[in-house]
């Protein structure tokens, strides 16, 4: 690829170039083992050829006075005889070390540095070659993010080792939540015993955010790599864990707002080339690479917390398994079939050079499927709404992975309108994409892509003389090369895939445009499948909606005489005052109760509008700790007209002191409801007349509510058939009330059945899980 | 217009209602009687004079078409006005068939109310006054002896004495005797005052040979 010749003094006989990864640390912590991956793979992907010697300076874990010496004396003649051309100095102590180290041991090289914050413990002298990549340490967002997640939370308590590293870490943490006003009552516990710190975790208060920065060495001098000690603290832990890195996912932290090493490596490694290109490295401003909210479906779920309380735009990983992981495994078996092929070839082919672009270009192919299949399964197990965000990191690590400096996917349809870019990504230190920028104005490349045809040009007079209109827009934009496919779905054009180039022209060979179309079938897939599924939302709303009103409809007649019943008296009460002023036969007692009773009907009719506002309403769902008693009332209050009407009693058998759950009050009103308008319609011919709801706490400690009827039951075979949609007994009925109901019980994290009682009638059952068990 | 003597009973399971309907019908002059259900009004007497029953249609227990049939299965008349919380047609048919006076609309205003009221008691007092008369007529067929009776069929059939006489085998002259005999008894005048009172009272006319 394009990359300058290296100066030919600094380069080894096959031309490769040195580079020493010094690592502050340990090479078995998960950070260390992610930076260096992320290094070599971007190596790979850009077809360079480096020599790589690696140090790990096992600053945390080393503990003997003289231990720097000896790590000096030895370096200094590892490295007498090898020239270096740039040192990546990684982590704050690999850092401070290549400062202090670079003259005397190796070679006045310049330095690229990574996993360090601007804060933090290293001070940088002007004119020094060095640039790296700044990590940010968020403690106070993460912080933001737990008490969004824990609103009841009342006390904070960061924990860190004593390790020089994790010392670092904590004062990180402890700057940035200086800076923030957050008014939680914060503690430390720092440098301690870690079994001291686990008995700590395990009596803390559930209300409790625990923020856990690094301990890779305890109070008492063990060492630990950051995933040991998780494992011994999680489990202990009474109270959810917050972490820094996202290391910690899927290992007992619920999450927060993440540093991603691979990341840093990835911009490593970009600055690095830049360097062996011949930048000077004091000429390269430090770049920051932001972190991501990411957090553990798994953690979340086993601490009650909820999804929608997560800040937007936050990525949720290790979702409970679904199909597709299957097909991920499937992807990454053939990926690895492909690297052992790779392989072999690189074992049989080893002195030759020209075999040795061989080797290059299979390596970076196998990294270019490694990431489709990466990016394809990674879309699949994303939920519709976090698609989009998907899409956008995929875009990035696409465009990045084909080194351009621009990409975008448009939506796109056959007619003219609806032309929609719904996202960009733009190589950092490119002017972005205005906001203003219209796409009509690129009508020919508009005009092939609505025909289903792909367009590039490697430079901008490549353009056809029809397209003068769209060679000015690329020029205005500074594109200088560039390409789009049309993606399709179901045979449907729904949108385009497109790449530029800014910095350079570009040629685009068939074999690039072919991957190029390859990765824009995963986008196509992914865009559809977003779409699909937000018109399955809307239609799960519109049928929740229905659902509702239906009930409504059943429900309309006896709401309407309730409602009757006061306006009625206030109307009567009224014109009977009127008359009697009319008259002047008014006395003040008389009036005055007159209007005391129309005050009282007013406030029935109120409760009766209210209660029906509550079921008509057409909203986003909203999760509120609730008494499920008090839900139960609703219901019964809104029915009981109705029941009385058809000669039917509705009773009920609360449980008090029930811990509340977490839910919708109408949704789960609606839930309710159903049932018991089943139940009802079930008692029409029935000899005893009552239906009883009931609450309990079952063994498990979720929340149950019991709808019990004594109509004729419900037929063996029909027994889970009834939950599903369109399957009716009624003759007027949808078929969709208990589907719902259903569907309304498990997005609360319930379940829902239905049995026969031994007694007659059925007896329909849901539960909820407690929402103060944990969380508040 | 107000018959201050009239009264009028009352029945809605919803005691704010039953308050304040009861409120207005007192305001216009009337004596009220109020009952949350139709079992409460049955077992009540009712007092002597014109009357008229506000019932509501949609009461448990017994519902106002339930208490409407009750009620025309005693003899005496009755005049219901219906008040219902919806307009349900066919139940609102229903009560107009069985003789309701009307059928009035939840919210009403007291004017509609007490219109309908008014109708009512009048028709109440009509039908009380008809009731009485034709009570009166049976009274006096009562005192007729067999052969009497069967002269009153057949001159009220439009026979002539002659074929009375034919037909009950007895003398023309003592046909006469008993038609002079019944007309006393009855109170009639005339003929035509007689098939009147026959037709009231129900008396068929047996049918013509």
């Amino acid at each position: 690829m394009a990359v300058g010749a290296p100066p030919a003094a600094l380069a080894d006989s096959a031309g490769r170039q040195n580079v020493l990864l010094l690592y502050g640390e340990s090479r078995v912590l998960p950070a260390v083992l992610d930076l260096d991956e992320a290094i070599r793979t971007r190596f790979a992907q850009a077809g360079v050829e480096a020599r790589f010697f690696t140090e790990y300076l096992d600053r945390s874990w080393a503990s003997d006075p003289h231990y720097l010496g000896h790590l000096r004396a030895f370096l200094r003649s590892k490295y007498r005889e090898h020239d270096l051309n740039v040192i990546v100095a990684l982590g704050p102590l690999g850092l401070r070390f290549a400062l202090d180290s670079r003259s005397d041991l190796f070679h006045r090289a310049p330095i690229v540095f990574a996993a360090v914050t601007p804060a933090g413990a290293v001070r940088l002298e002007p004119g020094t070659p060095v640039t790296g990549v700044w990590m940010t340490t968020d403690a106070a967002l993460t912080v933001a993010a737990a008490r969004q997640l824990q609103p009841g939370a009342r006390r904070l308590v960061v924990v860190g080792g004593a390790a020089p590293q994790d010392r670092i870490f904590t004062e990180d943490i402890r700057r940035d939540l200086a800076r923030s006003q957050d008014t939680l009552e914060t503690s430390y516990l720092e440098g301690l015993p870690l079994e001291a710190v686990r008995e700590a975790l395990a009596s803390l208060p559930p209300d409790t955010i625990v923020l856990l920065g690094s301990i890779l060495r305890d109070g008492n001098g063990r060492t630990y790599s950051g995933r040991e000690s998780l494992r011994i603290l999680a489990p202990a832990s009474r109270a959810p864990l917050y972490g820094l890195s996202e290391t910690g996912i899927g290992h007992g932290i619920v999450g927060g707002r993440l540093i991603n090493f691979r990341d840093q490596g990835v911009h490593t490694a970009d600055l690095v080339l830049r360097v062996l290109r011949g930048e000077p490295a004091q000429r390269i401003a430090p770049v920051s690479s932001p972190n991501t909210f990411v957090f553990d479906a798994q953690e979340i779920a086993r601490w009650g917390l909820a999804e929608r309380d997560l800040p937007a735009g936050s990525v949720v990983l290790n979702r409970a398994p679904t199909i597709w992981t299957a097909y991920r495994w499937r992807l990454l078996a053939a990926a690895a079939v492909i690297a052992a092929e790779g392989a072999l070839i690189v074992a049989l082919l080893a002195h030759r050079r020209r075999r040795r672009r061989a080797e290059a270009a299979l390596t970076e192919r196998l990294a270019f499927e490694t990431l489709v299949s990466d990016l394809s399964s990674t879309l699949v197990e994303l939920r519709a709404p976090e698609l989009a965000i998907g899409i956008a990191h995929g875009l990035r690590r696409v465009a990045e992975h084909l080194r351009v400096e621009r990409g975008s996917i448009i939506e796109l349809t056959p007619l003219d309108e609806d032309t929609r870019i719904t996202h960009v990504w733009t190589a950092p230190g490119v002017p972005p994409l205005p906001s203003s920028v219209d796409p009509r104005q690129f009508a020919w490349v508009l005009g092939r892509l609505r025909s289903g045809e792909r367009y590039c040009f490697s430079r901008l007079d490549e353009l056809p003389a029809e397209a003068n209109g769209d060679r000015e827009a690329f020029a205005r934009l500074g594109v200088r090369s560039g390409v789009g496919v049309p993606l399709a779905a179901g045979g449907r054009l729904i949108g385009a895939f497109t790449l530029a180039t800014i910095r350079r022209e570009q040629a685009w060979p068939t074999e690039l445009l072919s991957r190029i179309e390859f990765v824009g079938g995963v986008f196509a897939t992914a865009m559809s499948r977003r779409r699909d599924e937000m018109e399955l939302q809307a239609l799960r709303r519109d049928l929740t909606h229905v659902g509702r009103v239906t009930s409504m409809g059943e429900l309309a007649a006896s709401i309407a005489h309730e409602l009757n019943q006061p306006l009625t008296a206030i109307l009567s009460n009224a014109q009977v005052a009127y008359r009697l002023i009319e008259r002047g036969e008014a006395d003040a007692p008389e009036l005055k109760e007159i209007l005391a009773d129309i005050v009282a009907d007013d406030r029935r009719a109120g409760d009766v509008i209210r209660r029906l506002r509550a079921f008509v309403k057409k909203d986003e769902t909203l999760r509120l700790p609730l008494d499920i008693n008090a839900v139960v009332q609703d219901v019964v209050a809104l029915v009981r007209g109705d029941a009385t009407v058809r000669n039917l009693s509705v009773a009920t058998g609360l449980t008090f002191a029930l811990p509340p759950v977490l839910g919708d009050r109408v949704q789960l009103q609606q839930v309710i409801l159903n049932l018991v308008m089943n139940g009802l319609d079930a008692m029409r011919e029935a000899a005893d007349r009552a239906l009883l709801i009931s609450t309990e706490v079952d063994v498990g400690g979720a929340v149950c509510v019991v709808v019990s009827d004594h109509g004729s039951g419900i037929p063996e075979g029909d027994l889970r058939r009834i939950f599903e949609p369109f399957h009716t007994t009624k003759p007027q009925g949808m078929g969709m009330g208990l589907a719902i109901a259903r569907s309304l019980v498990e997005s609360h994290g319930g379940r829902l059945w239905a049995e026969n009682r031994k007694e007659g009638g059925a007896r329909f059952t849901f539960t909820l899980p407690p929402a103060g068990a944990e969380a508040a | 217009m107000s018959k201050p003597s009239a009264t009028v009973y009352v029945v809605d399971d919803d005691a704010s209602v039953l308050k304040s309907v009861g409120r207005v019908l007192r305001s216009a002059g009337f004596g009220v009687e109020t009952f949350p259900s139709g079992q409460a009004f049955l077992a009540h007497p009712l007092a002597p004079g014109p009357s008229c029953v506000v019932l509501d249609v949609r009461m448990p227990g017994f519902t106002g078409l339930e208490l409407q049939a009750a009620l025309s299965a005693r003899k005496e008349p009755v005049a219901i006005v219906f008040i219902s919380g919806a307009a349900d047609v066919p139940v609102s048919v229903r009560a107009m068939k069985a003789g309701a006076v009307d059928f009035l609309t939840k919210p009403h205003t007291a004017e509609d109310l007490l219109d309908a009221v008014h109708r009512a008691i009048a028709r109440n007092t009509s039908d009380q006054a008809a009731h009485e008369r034709s009570a009166a007529i049976s009274r006096r067929l009562q005192t007729l002896t067999p052969r009497e009776a069967e002269v009153l069929a057949q001159v009220v059939s439009g026979r002539l004495n002659k074929q009375i006489a034919g037909t009950l085998g007895i003398s023309e002259k003592t046909v006469k005797v008993h038609r002079a005999r019944v007309m006393a008894k009855m109170r009639a005048d005339s003929v035509a005052e007689l098939v009147r009172m026959a037709q009231m009272a129900g008396v068929a006319a047996p049918l013509p040979r």
